[in-house]
């Protein structure tokens, strides 16, 4: 599963980042990195929009398919 | 003497800039609300010391326009003195940049700033320890209290560039 593929208020932690040292690099730096876990605030198959530390950040579409997670189930 | 604040977006940049220079320049809680410079004036060490807000950026490697700013900023002020402000809640986030600026040759001081916030997650950190690991001025900061603020601004007359390399060999070597 990949981020793109997450429902707004869905919880999960982030498997692999599927890319090149820049994109790895450029998620890492805002937070995006295996074991990290995000919530989504809105995704509508254009950018995924997720919450992280208190933080928001937006991914366009192209980066999140290429972000392998895993849904929390929330309790 | 010229300053730069610099810093990933959202750590308190502009707050500093408000506190050193007394100005009051817009705050808010987003990212990259800054992204423009803004320029102000601090009496210190008998000298007025021009202080630059810069826009943050997480890497000297530009993404976005304010990152571009930022990192001209830095070019184009080989003589600069930096104040890097790092969110010492997201600690290993900010060491990245930080580790770039000191690599291009810029002395440094470091505001770990959000210190109240990093206590309130539990996180702790050793400032002497990283200080000694650096090689320069690691300081607690709580910028909307004011605290550490004083004690950033005296480590900024005597700071001097240190060498990467011998980072890399107190951190044993990556």
């Amino acid at each position: 599963m990949v981020l793109s593929n997450l429902k707004p208020e869905d919880q999960a932690r982030i498997v692999a980042v599927e890319g090149g040292r820049g994109i790895r690099q450029k998620l890492l730096l805002r937070g995006i990195s295996e074991g990290s876990t995000v919530r989504v605030v809105s995704s509508d198959g254009g950018p995924v929009v997720v919450e992280l530390d208190g933080g928001m950040i937006a991914i366009g579409e192209g980066m999140a398919q290429r972000i392998r997670v895993q849904r929390i189930a929330v309790s | 003497m010229r300053v730069l604040l610099m810093g990933h977006p959202n750590v308190g940049k502009s707050v500093f800039f408000n506190r050193l220079t007394g100005a009051n320049i817009i705050e808010s809680n987003y990212p990259g609300t800054t992204v423009d410079y803004t320029k102000g004036y601090m009496r210190q060490f008998g000298e007025d010391i021009e202080v630059i807000d810069v826009p943050g950026t997480f890497s000297l490697d530009p993404k976005d326009k304010a990152e571009e700013v930022a990192v001209k900023m830095l070019r184009d002020n080989k003589d600069a003195k930096i104040i890097c402000v790092v969110d010492a809640s997201k600690i290993e986030r900010g060491l990245y940049l930080l580790l770039e600026i000191i690599e291009e040759g810029f002395p440094v001081v470091v505001a770990l700033n959000m210190w109240d916030t990093a206590m309130d997650k539990n996180i702790q950190i050793d400032a002497p320890e990283l200080e000694q690991i650096l090689g320069v001025p690691v300081v607690p900061t709580v910028g909307i209290s004011g605290e550490g603020i004083s004690a950033v601004v005296s480590k900024l007359k005597d700071i001097t560039p240190v060498d990467a390399d011998a980072i890399v060999e107190r951190m044993g070597g990556i």
